[in-house]
C-alpha cells in the first residue's frame, strides 16, 4: 500500500465531511434543522435576552373585540419577536422555542431507540440467518398490518395520566419505528456476512462477536447512520401530527403542534393567519432540513436504502 | 397458483386474529375500567360491579377477545331483559354512551373515509407514476428536475401542513374550494367531488412523493436492462420498448401501494381534522376524547381489517403482474 492509500484509507471519516459540505442541498438542509435545534437547547438564553417568558399574558396587546394581537404580522414588536397567541397574548417566540425542545427531544428519542434495536436485530438476522431471519421477517410483516398512526393515536388515549407522555411518546413510536430500517439492515447484514472476507474470519476460528464487531458493523455503520437520519424528520411530523390531533402532549408544556392545532379557528375565521405561519414554518424547516441532510447522507456514504423486499 | 392464493388467503386471517388479540389484550387488560365512566358520580362498588357486568368488561382479556371475534361473526347481547341490547354480526362491540353498535357508527363515517381514501389514491397513482415516468424518460431534463423536487418536499412535508395550506390559500385567501363538509356521492357526485379536491389534493401529494421516486428508478434500471436494449438494437419502436419496460415498474409500484393503504389511513384522519369531515378518523379522535374504549378499539381493528384485506388483494394482484411469482 503506498503513502498515498494509507492515507486516503485514515481520512475516510474526514472525506465523507468533506464531501457532504461540498453538497448544497446537505448543507441548506444542515442548517435548517441546527438552528432550529440550538434554538431549542438555548430556549431559556433566548428567551431571556427576548425579555420574556412562555407563561406570562399579555392582554394589553389584544384587541379586546374578539381577543385578536393588535398590529401588523400577529403583534411582531421588538418585545415580541413572533407576536403573541390571540386570547391568552402569550409571547409566541418563547412557545416556540420551548415547543421545539420537547418536540425535538422526542423524535430525537424514538429515531435512536428505533435504529438501535433495527441494528441489533438487523445484524443478527444477517449473522444468524435461517429460521431465526424468518421469524422477524414474519414479525416485521406481522407489524405492517398494524394501522400505525391510528394505533397510536388508539394506545395515546389509554395512557394513564400519572404516565409521562413524552416517554410513552418515545417508545410507541420506536415501537413501530424499527421495522422497515431492520428489514433493510437485515438484508445487507445477510450480504456482507456472504462476503469472503467474513468467509475468512470464520475459518480462522473468530468467535460470532468478533466475526460481528470487527467484520460486519464497518460496513453496516454508514447505512445505520443514514437510516437515523431518514427517520427522524418522519418522527418530527409525528410528533408534532399527534399533538394537533390533541392526542400529543397534553397540560401547559409548549408543544408546535399543539399550537398549530390552537391556530385552527384563527385560520378558518382568517383573523390571525400569523399564528398558524410562524410556527408551521419552524416545523416545516426542521422537517424539510433533517430530510435534506438525510438524502445528501446517503448519497456522501454511497448506501443503497431500498427495501430488498 | 391455487396453493399461492390459499397460502396468502390464510395468513391474512391468522394476521387479522392476531392483530386483534393483541389490541383487545392491550386495551381491555391495561386500560382503567370502563365502566367507572358509565356508572356515573357517586359510584358505589355495587353499581359498579353491575355496570361492568353489564358492559362485559369485568371477564378476562382473552375472554373479551373470544367473544368480540364470535360477535364478528353472529353478533353479542349485552344484558338481560328489559335493559337487553343486541350488537348484530358483524359486531365490532357496542359503544354505551352512544347507544349504538360500533358497526353502526363505522358504516356511518365509512362513505367519508373511502371517498377520501379512494380518491386521494388514483390521483396520488396517476399523479406519481406519470411523473415518474415523465421524468425518467427525458432524464434531467425540466420535468426531471422539477419532480425530484416535488418528491423531496412530498416525502418530508408533515400532511397537516399541508393540509393547512391548502386550506389556508384554496379557502380563504383564493376563496376556490370549500374548505369543510361532505357530500354524499349519491346525493350529488359534483358536489361530492367538488368539497373532496382539496383532502385528495393533500393526501395525494404526500403519497405521490413515493411513487414519482419508485416510478423513476425503476423504470431507468428496466430501460437500461439488457433485452430491452437488444429490442432497441433490434429495431423496435420507442412504444414497444415503453410497453416491456412498463411491467417491470408494476411490480414494485403495486408492492409500495399495498404499504401505504396505512399512509391513506393515517393521512385521512389528519385531513378529516383539517378539512373537519366526519370520517373515521373523526370517530377514532371521539371515542379517545369521551374515553370510550369500544369506539377506539372497533375502529382501530376495523382499519387494521382495510389494511390487511388491501394488502391481499395487492398480494393476489402479484402473480398477475409478474409471471415469476405465479410459477413460484
Amino acid at each position: 500500500m503506498s503513502v498515498a492509500e494509507i492515507q486516503r484509507a485514515e481520512s475516510r471519516g474526514t472525506s465523507a465531511l468533506r464531501r457532504f459540505l461540498r453538497k448544497r442541498s446537505g448543507v441548506a438542509g444542515l442548517v435548517m434543522l441546527v438552528v432550529p435545534l440550538l434554538a431549542g437547547l438555548c430556549a431559556p438564553l433566548l428567551v431571556w435576552i427576548e425579555g420574556q417568558d412562555p407563561s406570562t399574558l399579555h392582554t394589553e396587546l389584544l384587541d379586546p373585540d374578539g381577543g385578536r394581537p393588535l398590529g401588523v404580522l400577529g403583534g411582531v414588536s421588538a418585545d415580541h419577536w413572533f407576536g403573541v397567541v390571540p386570547v391568552t397574548g402569550v409571547d409566541l417566540f418563547a412557545q416556540i422555542v420551548y415547543g421545539i425542545r420537547s418536540s425535538l427531544f422526542i423524535a430525537f428519542g424514538a429515531s435512536i431507540l428505533s435504529i438501535v434495536v433495527a441494528a441489533v436485530l438487523g445484524t443478527a438476522v444477517g449473522y444468524f440467518g435461517g429460521w431465526f431471519a424468518a421469524v422477524v421477517g414474519r414479525l416485521i410483516d406481522f407489524m405492517f398490518g398494524f394501522p400505525g398512526l391510528m394505533f397510536v393515536i388508539a394506545i395515546m388515549a389509554i395512557v394513564p395520566p400519572e404516565m409521562p407522555r413524552g416517554l410513552v411518546l418515545v417508545l410507541v413510536l420506536a415501537f413501530f419505528g424499527w421495522t422497515v430500517p431492520a428489514r433493510i439492515i437485515g438484508a445487507q447484514a445477510g450480504a456482507v456476512n456472504a462476503r469472503a472476507f467474513v468467509e475468512a474470519a470464520r475459518a480462522t476460528g473468530a468467535p460470532p462477536w468478533q466475526i460481528i464487531r470487527r467484520e460486519m458493523l464497518p460496513h453496516l455503520f454508514g447505512l445505520v447512520v443514514v437510516l437515523f437520519a431518514m427517520s427522524l424528520p418522519g418522527n418530527v411530523s409525528v410528533v408534532a401530527g399527534l399533538s394537533f390531533l390533541g392526542v400529543g402532549l397534553r397540560g401547559d408544556v409548549p408543544d408546535l403542534g399543539k399550537l398549530l392545532s390552537d391556530s385552527l379557528p384563527w385560520i378558518y375565521s382568517g383573523a390571525d393567519v400569523w399564528y398558524m405561519l410562524f410556527p408551521g414554518a419552524v416545523v416545516f424547516l426542521i422537517v424539510f432540513g433533517a430530510t435534506l441532510a438525510g438524502d445528501a447522507l446517503r448519497d456522501v456514504l454511497d448506501v443503497r436504502t431500498e427495501d430488498a423486499s | 397458483m391455487i396453493v399461492y392464493v390459499a397460502r396468502r388467503m390464510v395468513t391474512a386471517v391468522f394476521m387479522l386474529l392476531s392483530i386483534a388479540f393483541v389490541t383487545i389484550c392491550l386495551f381491555f387488560g391495561a386500560s382503567k375500567d370502563p365502566a367507572r365512566a358509565m356508572c356515573g358520580k357517586p359510584c358505589p362498588p355495587e353499581t359498579r360491579a353491575k355496570v361492568s357486568a353489564y358492559m362485559q368488561t369485568d371477564q378476562s382479556a382473552v375472554w373479551q377477545y373470544v367473544e368480540f371475534v364470535k360477535g364478528l361473526f353472529v353478533g353479542r347481547t349485552y344484558g338481560t331483559g328489559a335493559q337487553q341490547v343486541h350488537c348484530p354480526a358483524p359486531c365490532f362491540g357496542y359503544s354505551f354512551p352512544n347507544r349504538s353498535d360500533v358497526t353502526t357508527l363505522i358504516a356511518e363515517r365509512l362513505p367519508v373515509t373511502l371517498s377520501l381514501a379512494l380518491g386521494a389514491a388514483i390521483l396520488c397513482l396517476v399523479v406519481g407514476i406519470g411523473l415518474g415516468a415523465l421524468s425518467a424518460i427525458r432524464k434531467g431534463g425540466i420535468v426531471d428536475r422539477f419532480s425530484t423536487g416535488f418528491a423531496m418536499f412530498g416525502l418530508s412535508v408533515p400532511t397537516f401542513l399541508v393540509g393547512l395550506l391548502v386550506l389556508q390559500v384554496f379557502g380563504f385567501m383564493l376563496n376556490a374550494l370549500p374548505y369543510s363538509g361532505f357530500v354524499s356521492f349519491s346525493e350529488s357526485p359534483a358536489d361530492w367531488a367538488w368539497h373532496l379536491i382539496g383532502p385528495w389534493m393533500v393526501l395525494s401529494f404526500i403519497l405521490a412523493a413515493g411513487y414519482v421516486r419508485v416510478t423513476r428508478t425503476q423504470l431507468l434500471n428496466e430501460l437500461s436492462a439488457d433485452h430491452l436494449v437488444a429490442m432497441t438494437a433490434r429495431g423496435a419502436s420507442n412504444r414497444q420498448v415503453n410497453r416491456h419496460a412498463v411491467r417491470g415498474v408494476m411490480v414494485p409500484v403495486a408492492a409500495m401501494f399495498a404499504l401505504d393503504v396505512t399512509a391513506l389511513l393515517g393521512g385521512s384522519v389528519i385531513a378529516e381534522k383539517v378539512f373537519s369531515l366526519h370520517g373515521l378518523g373523526d370517530l377514532l379522535l371521539s371515542g379517545v376524547n369521551e374515553s370510550d374504549l369500544s369506539i377506539v378499539v372497533g375502529v382501530t381493528l376495523f382499519s387494521a381489517f382495510l389494511i390487511i384485506v388491501g394488502n391481499l388483494v395487492a398480494d393476489l394482484l402479484m402473480p398477475l403482474l409478474d409471471p415469476r411469482i405465479r410459477r413460484a
